[in-house]
């Protein structure tokens, strides 16, 4: 086992899916002979050549299009976007054909590719480079969406997304490319893009977070833990299908739940979980659910961007006001 | 919608207040920010200002009630759709039979809004929206067999609490488990908690309560007048004797000073100034030599204080009150005499806030004027030591060379927590003050 930061986790997962299926090629914007913006491919050109890592046009839509004739014809894309906010371009691909095309087919085609994109705020970028739209895609009926916390996780979900039959977009934390290294296994590792895990076991409420998140609430449930407010955290990992089961069963347990999301607020992924709860955990419930969450704003420019994000003090907070309603 | 005022938490651990006037009538028109009620917590009077602008509907309280933090204190502007706890307690009041209750809900499989509205309006009461209570009470009390509506709700807002449905409940089904089994466990956590702070907090008091003699009924010669509650000020020191005597180990050292010198002094150049002042000043003079004393001690850690906050007791019509000369190190005789003055002038007005009496480091009380010739004073928690003084008076004095002579003597009785102090560290530092007080020279000197 080695310690690795997630993108090195990402590279090895690449490098591990193209070994073992000719299949996988990688394709976008300089991430052949540059080896992409964040390293991700960093070495996949010389090792595998022109012909299954290759360099793009500036242009998302080509990417994303290419990716789902390719996918169609037996390939298995994996396809990376520079930044989730460019995204949009190649929008219409994603959803008009990349996850209809087994619905439109009848299930005579199946479109297996993966499009990645570095996501979220944290690295003091510019605009169009900080969002967190999720629910863009996780909307979408035919596109699975996962979001890796860490490295270990995300070497082993994006194992997993390049093996499934169908369409996933696979978002990037990137403001944790490189902030942790972590354990992970040298032998193959697959992930489970239908569940979510629990990090931390509690019984006083349960918190739900996702991506970088996922780390900031867990320093915040290691803080509360000194108060005596022991907190059942559960790392999403897919935000689409959700796994509602594992925070259902997790919110019947404590009856209370705070939700924490770098996405604007309103109609954003926490007000979905949150009317999954409500159908089904709402008699157990013991006080209004929290959330946690970036503002309705455009993501600030550096200088504010972390105003912006959930920080431990904010979820700390939502967390204690949540125990401590009176029911 | 109706608006209700509830009594906010001041903070500092004071979770009670008692309502000392009342200020607006039902009926009275409000403006946001005017005072609607006085109250009163650990002997300061606060003044109550209405966060709303509107009309008062209803006033929740009456002059003398204890409140608690949440307790609605008024309502302002009511419309008819807005359930509030007000309402309620109007209507529960002298039908708290709960068999009444059971029997109005027999048959009733679930509460429905709708048809709990229906009932409401044909039976004369006013139509309400549904009670304020999380989902998982309403289960508990579908489980429990319990109309949520007919609870008197003790949370925020008048919200129906799981315990408030229990109780409700009570000699119906104990067997209800389900929903009560985890706030038993949560509870219970919270009781450990608790219970684990409170060890913390008083140094191994025994478990096991002290026998209680059997109270036996005072004889009476005519009808009783009836007892009464304590009430106000009487209150308030109640508790805090109580908690004191209850919590703190106290030694009083005794000793006497020879004032003679000091008081010949005090009549030539400082007739105003009283006899506390140059005993506070004598105090703090020793404070700085044995800093022990002036210290506060919580949850088992002490703190020897760098600063300096003189509590002087004083009394006053409505009873005893402590207001602290803060940093009574920085001042100079004469400042602690005039600052003296005008907080005793405040204390018997009723005009200190609790500012005033927060904050003590260490506590003078003189019951001299009044007479006494020795006596124990009491604590002022978290403080660790109060300096008491009886009355001065011409006393046969052996002298060293043997013989009798009169001088004017102050008795000085030193009650110390002796979990941070020993007998000799208090014979030490009461000495000094003796020292000091015998001095006047040496007195003036000190900072």
């Amino acid at each position: 086992m080695a310690e690795r930061t997630m993108i090195e986790a990402i590279r090895l997962a690449l490098h591990e899916a193209m070994t073992e299926d000719d299949s996988v090629v990688v394709l976008g914007e300089d991430v052949g002979v540059d080896g992409g913006v964040f390293r991700a491919t960093e070495g996949l050109h010389e090792e595998f050549g022109p012909w299954r890592v290759f360099d793009s046009p500036l242009a998302e839509a080509v990417i994303v299009g290419a990716s789902v004739g390719m996918a169609i014809a037996g390939a298995r894309p994996v396809c990376e976007l520079q930044f989730s906010g460019f995204s949009y371009l190649g929008f219409h691909q994603l959803e008009e054909h990349a996850a209809r095309m087994r619905w439109r087919s009848r299930g005579r085609f199946s479109v297996p590719m993966v499009v990645r994109m570095p996501y979220g705020a944290g690295v003091r970028a510019l605009e169009h480079h900080s969002e967190s739209k999720e629910v863009i895609f996780a909307h979408v009926p035919g596109l699975t969406t996962v979001i890796p916390s860490g490295p270990r996780s995300a070497r082993a979900l994006l194992a997993a997304a390049i093996r499934s039959p169908d369409p996933v977009v696979f978002l990037e934390p990137k403001s944790i490319y490189r902030s942790f290294r972590e354990e992970v296994p040298d032998e193959p590792e697959v992930g489970d893009l239908r569940s979510a895990r629990r990090v931390r076991e509690g019984d006083d409420i349960t918190l739900v977070a996702w991506g970088a998140m996922v780390r900031r609430t867990q320093e915040a449930a290691d803080e509360l833990a000194d108060d005596g407010i022991e907190c059942d955290v559960i790392d999403l990992r897919t935000v689409s299908p959700l796994d509602e089961s594992s925070i259902v069963e997790s919110a019947q347990r404590t009856g209370r739940v705070a939700i924490v999301h770098e996405a604007h607020r309103s109609f954003g992924p926490a007000g979905e979980i949150i009317a999954r709860l409500v159908e089904q955990a709402f008699w157990q419930l013991e006080a209004p659910i929290a959330r946690v969450t970036g503002y309705d704003v455009h993501v600030p420019y550096f200088a504010r961007e972390q105003a912006y994000l959930p920080d431990g003090d904010r979820i700390a907070e939502a967390i204690r006001a949540t125990v401590e309603e009176p029911s | 919608m109706s608006r209700t005022f509830s009594l906010q938490d001041p903070g500092e651990g004071i979770h009670e207040a008692e309502v000392a006037e009342v200020l607006v009538a039902e009926g009275d028109s409000v403006e946001e920010d005017d005072s609607v009620m006085v109250v009163t917590t650990d002997k300061a009077d606060s003044e109550l200002p209405s966060p709303f602008a509107g009309t008062v509907e209803t006033v929740h309280v009456s002059v003398g009630d204890i409140v608690e933090v949440g307790d609605p204190l008024v309502t302002f502007d009511g419309d008819e759709d807005g359930e509030e706890p007000a309402e309620r307690d109007e209507e529960d009041e002298g039908e708290s039979d709960e068999g009444e209750e059971d029997q109005e809900t027999d048959g009733e499989e679930e509460e429905d809004p709708e048809d709990e509205a229906d009932r409401r309006s044909t039976s004369g009461e006013p139509s309400a929206a549904p009670v304020p209570a999380s989902p998982s009470t309403r289960r508990l009390a579908r489980e429990l067999d319990i109309d949520i509506s007919a609870v008197d709700g003790s949370g925020p807002g008048g919200r129906v609490l799981a315990d408030d449905v229990r109780k409700a409940a009570e000699g119906g089904r104990p067997d209800a488990e389900g929903a009560e089994k985890k706030d038993e466990k949560r509870k219970k956590k919270k009781e450990k908690k608790e219970k684990k702070e409170k060890r913390a907090k008083e140094a191994e008091e025994p478990e096991e309560e002290q026998p209680q003699e059997q109270p036996t009924e005072p004889r009476r010669r005519e009808e009783p007048g009836g007892a009464q509650p304590l009430r106000g000020w009487r209150r308030a020191t109640a508790r805090r004797v109580a908690e004191s005597w209850q919590t703190i180990p106290h030694v009083t050292h005794m000793d006497r000073a020879d004032i003679t010198g000091l008081e010949t002094f005090r009549a030539e150049r400082a007739p105003d100034l009283t006899m506390t002042a140059f005993v506070v000043k004598a105090a703090i003079g020793a404070l700085s030599e044995h800093p022990r004393f002036n210290a506060t001690f919580r949850d088992d850690e002490l703190e020897v204080r760098p600063d300096c906050h003189v509590g002087v007791a004083v009394d006053t019509e409505r009873g005893l009150v402590v207001p602290v000369l803060a940093d009574a190190d920085r001042r100079s005789l004469r400042e602690i005499g005039d600052e003296l003055e005008q907080l005793g002038e405040r204390a018997r007005s009723g005009s200190l806030e609790r500012d005033d009496v927060s904050g003590g480091t260490f506590t003078v009380t003189n019951v001299g004027p009044l007479g006494g010739t020795a006596f124990t004073p009491i604590i002022v928690p978290p403080q660790v030591a109060i300096l008491g003084l009886a009355r001065a008076a011409p006393t046969p004095v052996v002298t060293d060379d043997g013989e009798i002579v009169v001088r004017t003597m102050l008795p000085i009785c030193l009650a110390f927590d002796h979990r941070i102090n020993d007998g000799a560290d208090a014979a030490r530092f009461v000495s000094t003050i003796v020292a000091l007080l015998e001095d006047p020279d040496e007195l003036l000197m000190r900072s």
